[in-house]
């Protein structure tokens, strides 16, 4: 079969030089900068769980305070493990950029799904596993505050709510963020690729 | 892979798949300067993946995978590199301006395309077989010939609205 004009011109077109020594030498810079802010980002992300476990026993021995200060570790425990294997099992599922077009739309697919149900189950996994322990830790404490008379009642009543408040606004802002990336961020790229999967795997025969 | 023959084999691989790199890129963005990015962005890829290449696939075949799976998934915004100083290269085409070459009204049609109809376009236009253009999307030959010929419908009319405003 011979070429139509539209192919003739298309594969006449001139190959511009690109200076490879120069480009290789930015992608390894650009690799070192790249691993960099991985590791730093695991950090942030995982790290900051792990680092915070010491921290609490060292404050909670050293301070003397009660039981259900402790009961925090196992929620920074949980934080940490959920993410580490989330993210092992997601970069397990993702496709090579050697992927046919409709596996590497399907794989980018279901990772901005997966994106966009962790957000959404922000509050179940991240969120009230601090939430809880946290709670308790102020409770006991303003439950044996109360103990010293009416005047300390009072005074516990008061420091409850305030935390409870102060606890209860953080935890708002932290979902509305992570509402608000899935709304203007995840969904309309989530919308964008079922849209090339529905039309790549389209087999209506032209009308 | 030593450091030295990665870059053997990126550069044995470049000098005969540039041209492929440079189209896709330009296909999928409307400035010079987002083509840059892409075509580097690309090449990126392509630099990190090939010494995994078993060459289980054509090269062509994965050359045209690696460089459309960046290009659908790229976001101007997001990818921009920080780390390059230089262009890419300095002789790469200018955006179109008001210029009614044949290859400017292709590749200002090939714009105004669904993202995966131009994928097909182009594996079109660089004279790739059905079953070529089957491996890279990942679809039956059936559905490529099906949907090609809605595309290239679709960028005939395209490139004759284009002639008829200028």
């Amino acid at each position: 079969m011979s070429p139509d004009p539209l192919q003739e011109a298309w594969q006449s077109q001139a190959n511009p030089p690109i200076d490879v020594d120069r480009l290789v030498h930015e992608f390894r810079q650009g690799e070192q900068q790249f691993a960099s802010m991985i590791f730093w980002r695991d950090v942030r992300e995982v790290g900051t769980s792990l680092v915070l476990l010491p921290v609490w026993v060292t404050m909670g021995v050293g301070l003397r305070l009660p039981w259900s200060w402790y009961l925090v570790i196992p929620g920074l425990l949980w934080i940490a493990a959920f993410m580490t294997i989330d993210r092992m099992r997601q970069n397990k599922r993702r496709a090579g950029p050697g992927d046919s077009l409709v596996r590497g739309v399907e794989s980018a697919l279901a990772d901005v799904e997966h994106q966009i149900w962790l957000l959404r189950n922000v509050f179940w996994w991240y969120q009230l596993p601090l939430i809880i322990p946290i709670m308790a830790f102020f409770a006991q404490t303003c439950w044996q505050m109360s103990k010293g008379g009416v005047a300390a009642m009072i005074m516990a009543l008061l420091a409850t709510s305030l935390v409870t408040a102060f606890v209860g606004a953080v935890n708002v802002w932290i979902y509305w963020i992570n509402q608000k990336a899935v709304y203007s961020t995840l969904e309309p790229r989530r919308r964008e690729l079922a849209a090339m999967l529905r039309n790549l795997s389209d087999e209506t025969p032209p009308t | 892979m030593p450091d030295d023959h990665a870059d053997i084999l990126f550069k044995n691989w470049l000098a005969g798949h540039r041209g492929t790199v440079l189209k896709v890129a330009r296909a999928y963005t409307l400035t010079a300067e987002d083509g840059q990015d892409l075509a580097q962005e690309i090449l990126l890829q392509v630099w990190r993946s090939l010494p995994r290449f078993r060459g289980e696939a054509n090269a062509t075949t994965w050359c045209y995978r690696v460089a459309l799976n960046t290009a659908l998934g790229w976001h101007r915004k997001e990818r921009r590199r920080q780390t390059r100083q230089k262009p890419l290269s300095d002789h790469l085409p200018a955006p179109e301006q008001q210029s009614t070459s044949l290859i400017d009204r292709l590749y200002a049609a090939i714009h105004r395309l669904p993202r995966t109809d131009a994928a097909l376009v182009l594996l079109h236009l660089d004279g790739l077989s059905y079953r070529q253009m089957s491996e890279v999307l990942g679809i039956s030959e059936g559905n490529v010939g099906v949907k090609l010929t809605r595309a290239k419908k679709a960028l005939s009319d395209l490139i004759r609205e284009h002639s008829d405003v200028t």
